[in-house]
């Protein structure tokens, strides 16, 4: 029984030891984690029925960062890797997946997938004006450090794929 | 009594190691504190400096300006007074090799289609009909990451290549309209570009690059109620376009007392079988003017789609109505689909056989040619509403928690 309060009483200092550490190291920040934004991106386009001929840039590739641009106008410090499938024929559709370096600026991710939805539609508006329905009608979605979009008639399937990944 | 002491002696450096604990928990909870409101600071900060450097930097302060802008957010309208300059003084000295060979080619475009005593509006025409002839569309302009070259937004790329988008038709043509000294300007928005041409004393607006497939004049000196169906742009910058003597549709309308007048023209252009733009202008005090306008366009849209049908060809039409010198004036276009790709004989039966191979059993093969033309089995009203449904209108936004 003495022996038990002994150790006891060794754990308690022992334990707030180690809270004191955890809270130490809670001051650095944290890097963020979470599904990868391509597998994800990759998930989705096959689940897509419908789609015309896409063609696929994510953050690997070689200007992957130089042309994030034409995605989002997000600050690229902000992204820790994204997926963007678009397509190849200038029709309106894509899909696409940002991965942030922290939830916090998902709402911030999500303002400018609108803003770049936008210009689409203008732009549609003028030169492919049947296309311009096709690219308002964009979903945005977003679960933790992801965000996606998608633009496509059948949009239901890409949207279930992407949800489903936040399940498993 | 004695063990009790003891017992409090050895209890001693544990308390006093809980206590620095304790005070090292605070502590650091207390930095962490102090680290995140710096943190969040700094950060609005940052975000103020950068606003402000963008303003200065990138000129992103809304102003608007004639040369020196992107369109698409990729076409950069670039000023090529250097190169008319040249023309002008026959002094190419100051140029590049671009700008010489740019100045080559657009010298022999003027050579081959300018005559002496042409009045500037002739000179605008030849330019418009020759650019409309020989240009073409740069395709990749609505890919999300942009498949054309920056040759296709200068005059350089464009008279080499013989392709352009918007900006590069603009650009070219307010070279020519420079060469020529008659002034012209680059109107832009975000997302298409064009142009401005002084034609004694008044401004008209001129798209070529939406009339370079057709060359029909649809986008030809417009002024500002006609150019504003389909265009926008900062009226407070350009110069307002308020001319009639050679706005195009205005001098090739139609002076009509009523809408009846209208079918006769319509059916006329209809057996042309030929895309054709016809302008209306409507001179009545009619006060039920705009009810009797819409019924008459109802009723001809269903007679056009009719006769298409009869006739087994693609035929659509659409029009604007602006108010033009106090009446209003109607543009109809009647697009016959010359453009458009048809299937060959050997395509459509291919079509039909894997048809026939899946329905064979239910289907007979009629409805596939004539009718109303549509390939698809005719439903497509019901075809559409499911899309719209799908797409359910606006920009929607979900959020998966």
């Amino acid at each position: 029984m003495c022996d038990l309060q002994l150790t006891k009483r060794r754990l308690i200092p022992l334990a707030a030891l180690v809270l004191a550490l955890c809270l130490l190291t809670a001051c650095s920040g944290t890097k963020s984690a979470g599904a990868d934004p391509i597998a994800v991106g990759e998930a989705m386009l096959q689940a897509a029925e419908g789609l015309p001929e896409m063609s696929v840039l994510t953050s690997e590739s070689e200007d992957g960062e130089e042309l994030f641009h034409y995605l989002s106008d997000l600050d690229y410090d902000k992204v820790d890797g994204y997926y963007f499938a678009y397509a190849a024929g200038g029709t309106a559709e894509e899909i696409a997946v940002i991965r942030l370096g922290s939830e916090s600026d998902a709402e911030e991710a999500m303002e400018s997938l609108r803003r770049h939805v936008q210009n689409r539609v203008g732009l549609f508006q003028y030169y492919e004006p049947e296309q311009a329905e096709v690219a308002g009608g964009g979903q945005i979605l977003t679960q933790g450090n992801l965000v996606a979009l998608v633009i496509s008639p059948q949009d239901g399937a890409p949207i279930n794929a992407f949800r489903d990944y936040g399940k498993s | 009594m004695e063990e009790q002491v003891q017992k409090k002696r050895s209890r001693a450096p544990l308390v006093i190691l809980a206590a620095v604990l304790c005070l090292g928990m605070a502590a650091s909870c207390a930095i962490s504190g102090l680290a995140l409101w710096q943190i969040t600071r700094q950060g609005s900060q940052i975000t103020q400096l950068s606003a402000q450097i963008s303003l200065v930097v990138d000129g992103e302060d809304h102003v608007t300006q004639e040369d020196g802008v992107k369109v698409a957010g990729e076409y950069m309208i670039l000023s090529t007074l250097p190169i008319s300059d040249a023309y002008k003084s026959g002094d190419d000295s100051a140029l590049d090799d671009e700008q010489k060979e740019t100045l080559e080619m657009a010298s022999a475009v003027l050579d081959e289609i300018i005559e002496d005593g042409m009045t500037g509006y002739e000179k605008e025409k030849a330019v418009y009909d020759w650019m409309c002839a020989n240009l073409r569309h740069e395709g990749g302009v609505t890919v999300a990451v942009p498949t054309t070259s920056e040759e296709s937004s200068r005059p350089h790329g464009v008279l080499k290549y013989k392709s352009a988008v918007c900006v590069g038709f603009a650009t070219t043509f307010r070279l020519f309209m420079q060469m020529m000294d008659i002034e012209c300007k680059v109107v832009h928005n975000s997302y298409h570009s064009w142009d401005l041409v002084n034609l004694d004393g008044e401004w008209y607006h001129t798209d070529i690059y939406s009339d370079v497939d057709t060359g029909n004049y649809a986008n030809f000196n417009m002024n500002d109620s006609l150019c504003q169906y389909n265009h926008n742009w900062d009226t407070s910058f350009f110069p307002a376009a308020n001319g009639l003597t050679y706005c195009y549709a205005y001098q090739n309308a139609v002076k009509i007392t009523g809408p009846c007048d209208m079918p006769a023209y319509l059916r006329q252009a209809a057996d042309n079988g030929k895309t054709a733009t016809l302008y209306f202008l409507i001179d009545s005090t009619d006060e039920n003017l705009s009810t009797a306008m819409d019924e008459m366009m109802m009723q001809l849209d269903s007679a056009i789609s009719q006769y298409a049908a009869t006739k087994g060809s693609d035929m659509y039409m659409y029009y604007s109505t602006a108010g033009v010198d106090g009446k209003p004036l109607l543009t109809v276009t009647l697009d016959c689909g010359e453009q458009s790709e048809r299937l060959t004989e050997e395509e459509r039966e291919r079509i039909q056989q894997a048809v026939e191979d899946a329905f064979g059993d239910v289907w007979n093969g009629e409805g596939g040619e004539g009718g109303d033309g549509n390939y698809w089995g005719g439903d497509t009203a019901e075809a559409g509403s499911q899309i719209e449904e799908y797409i359910g209108g606006n920009s929607g936004c979900v959020t998966f928690n």
